[in-house]
Parts: structure tokens; sequence; C-alpha cells
């Protein structure tokens, strides 16, 4: 193969390279919208805030997930789940005390007391 | 050695332009598929049910007032929420109106009622229910007006 032969050939694969690139991050973004991985989190912690809020005192509820962390922040009385890379939070406004334990990655038990 | 810097030029412009083809069509295809599956999951329905029902909870008697019904609901803040009561006795004169909460979520509503649809649309809604208070029949309306946009829409 002579210098210019070598030349486009390498020029070609660097071209297909960043396509190749392209077309990987692109399609694993569209998978990831259209399998609903990025709004389960986002789903789950809204489904929990709805539980919370219309819940009344001594109710347990037993959550079982996909393998993540559902962490509620009583402070700032938010719900924050993260599956995966992501994570979404959502409030409540529920007046009684709430408290998470998590039984194992993929189950976690939410106490609402007065 | 003017001919190969011509060429080489030409070799850029046309490898410049297939990328920009390339962007653009990226882009577009970004623009699409990120409008048809990036809207959120709505819930303020539900959600806007379950305070109308905690709030008709919140009314004990007539002296009810925005202070008791905030304590009752305890929101974090209420920026996010508009709320109005309108109790009616059905067996005396008595009439009350109590409101709280961020106001420019009623106008919003309003607008919306008359049919102009805007980007940020709070979710606006209405129930009703008849409390017994001291022994009188009272018609409770409860307007619920939730924004919290940018996790529901």
């Amino acid at each position: 193969m002579n210098k210019k032969g070598v030349e486009t050939l390498l020029i070609n694969v660097i071209y297909l390279t960043i396509i190749g690139l392209i077309l990987v991050i692109f399609i694993s973004w569209i998978a990831g919208l259209s399998t609903g991985r990025i709004t389960r989190a986002e789903m789950l912690s809204k489904q929990i805030a709805l539980v919370i809020d219309s819940a009344e005192p001594e109710t347990v509820v037993s959550i079982t997930h996909e393998p993540g962390r559902i962490v509620i922040d009583t402070e700032k009385k938010e719900i924050n789940v993260l599956i995966g890379q992501n994570g979404f939070t959502y409030d409540y406004f529920s007046k009684y005390r709430v408290s998470s334990q998590e039984a194992n990655e993929t189950m976690t038990i939410i106490k609402i007391e007065k | 050695m003017e001919k190969k810097a011509q060429s080489v030029l030409a070799d850029m412009t046309f490898w410049i332009y297939r990328f920009i083809l390339i962007g653009l069509i990226a882009f577009a295809f970004v623009i699409i598929v990120g409008n048809k599956y990036s809207e959120h999951y709505d819930v303020r329905p539900m959600e806007a049910s379950i305070i109308s029902e905690k709030l008709a909870g919140c009314i004990t008697d007539k002296s009810v007032d925005s202070e008791s019904i905030l304590s009752c609901m305890n929101f974090k803040d209420s920026k996010d929420y508009y709320l109005e009561l309108n109790m009616t006795s059905m067996d005396s004169n008595f009439s009350k109106t109590i409101t709280l909460g961020k106001s420019l979520l009623k106008s919003d509503c309003l607008i919306l009622d008359q049919g102009t649809k805007f980007t940020k649309m709070p979710l606006c809604s209405d129930s009703r229910y008849i409390i017994l208070l001291n022994g009188e029949r009272v018609s409770v309306k409860i307007e619920t007006d939730i924004g919290k946009y940018d996790q529901n829409q």
C-alpha cells in the first residue's frame, strides 16, 4: 500500500470510529428512554409520595423495587429514589413521621407514624 | 505545492461538510426523540385529590382559618399550591372563604379555563363535600391548584 493509500485508510478509520461512537451514545440514550429505565426512578418516587400523603398513621408499606436505594429526607420532606445511575426526588406533605428501612437491595419498608 | 494545498483544503471542506451533516441529522433525532419521551409522569391529579380530602378533614369547626389549615396540612412551603375553601351553610346564612398558597396559580387556572394553553400549566381541581359542623350541614367547595411544573410536565 502506498503512502496515499495508508493516509486515506487512516482517515476513513477515524471517521468510522467517530460515527460509531456517536451512534453508540445515541442508541444507548434512546434505549434508556424507550425501556423506561430513566423514568422508573421518577415513577417510584412519585408513587411513594402519594402513598405517604394518603396514608394514615401506623401504616407500614413494603415496597419491592429494582436494585437501588430509596432515601426519605424527613427534614426536607423529600423522597429520593436511585435506580442504577438514575435518580429522582419528589416531595410529600404528610404531617406524620415517616421513616424508611432498607430490608435488602430490592425491598424497602416505609413506616408512617404519628 | 499550490495544487497540494488546494487538495488538502478541498478534503478538509468535505470532512467539515460531512460532520455538519451528521451533526444536523443527530440533532434532529435528539429533538424528536427527546420531545417524545421527555414528558414527566404527572401525578398532580392524584395529589390534588389527596390534598382536598385531607383538607376537608381539617375543617373541624366554623372558626377554621388559613393558619389552622396550614398547620393541619403541614405543607413544607405553599409556593407550589393554591387552596381555596368556600364554606356555605345549608341551614343558616353562615359562609366563609379561606385561601392560602400562591394566588398566581389561581389566575393561571382562570386563563386555562378560557381555553388558553401555555407551557407551564398548573393542575386545577375542584371538589365538593358536605360536612356537619356544630350540627349544621355545611357545603364545602375546595379548589386545589398545583404548580410543580418541572417535576410533572
